[in-house]
């Protein structure tokens, strides 16, 4: 199990609650998908409250990351790994 | 040997909030004297503020990483009958709903601290389980329902 910290990672919005984050995924990018709590992206699994939103961007994959003292982030990793895997587990929203 | 007893797992939020490490050796002591294993999950800061509180051991009896905890429930290497999150924050909300997900049986959040009813709110409108109560630094308020809770849940698995 690793952490967030070993990944290449650009923070798109910080210390926000959760709902801010998913508002913030569907309102800016044109494809996302829907994924359950628990989704392991890398060495991170996702938490969330449903729906959790996932986005992609090229090869850019766009998620909430959640930390107990800091609240929600959104993340953005460049990842055609996971861009093609959420492509094929995700339920596609939009 | 097997162990038979009933699974209960503890997820720590951030321990900002005094009343934190008490509720959890609390219900921790609870849990166990009722016949229940209990783990506790939390980051290193919530977990060394419950083990440096029970430096004997006498209420603690298992403790793990809450990261590598949401892990191995994600890929059901770990499970839990009782499920128990404790919230003070937005994110905590997030915990819980995730624990709801992957156990096989129950999630309910211990909401305090200052925005108990917000988050509360924040529960409902998920068909999230919880009790509330506004504690911040004196357990009194939270207590008597976590009583009631255990107690419920103890009756409804035995």
């Amino acid at each position: 199990m690793g952490c967030v910290e070993q990944l290449n990672y650009e923070i798109l919005l910080s210390k926000a609650r959760f709902k801010e984050c998913s508002t913030f995924i569907s309102s800016n990018y044109d494809e996302y998908y829907k994924i359950q709590p628990g989704y392991r992206m890398m060495n991170v699994f996702i938490i969330g409250v449903p729906p959790i939103y996932v986005a992609v961007d090229g090869d850019n994959i766009i998620f909430p990351y959640t930390k107990p003292c800091h609240g929600t982030f959104v993340l953005t990793i460049s990842s055609p790994e996971e861009v093609k895997k959420i492509k094929t587990t995700g339920k596609l929203v939009k | 040997m097997n162990d038979k007893r009933k699974k209960a797992l503890l997820l720590l939020g951030c321990p900002e909030v005094p009343v934190q490490t008490s509720l959890a050796i609390y219900i921790s002591d609870l849990l166990e004297k009722s016949g229940v294993r209990v783990t506790i999950a939390g980051n290193n800061a919530a977990l060394g503020l419950v083990l440096t509180a029970d430096p004997a051991g006498y209420y603690i009896n298992d403790t793990a990483d809450l990261d590598a905890t949401i892990g191995g429930l994600s890929e059901k290497r770990v499970d839990a009958d009782i499920c128990y999150v404790l919230i003070h924050n937005d994110a905590g909300v997030s915990y819980l709903a995730t624990a709801a997900a992957l156990i096989s049986g129950e999630a309910v959040g211990i909401i305090f601290g200052n925005d108990a009813v917000a988050l509360a709110q924040q529960c409902d409108d998920a068909g999230l389980e919880h009790i509330r109560a506004r504690a911040v630094h004196n357990p009194k308020p939270i207590i008597s329902k976590v009583n009631m809770e255990v107690e419920r849940w103890v009756a409804s698995n035995s």
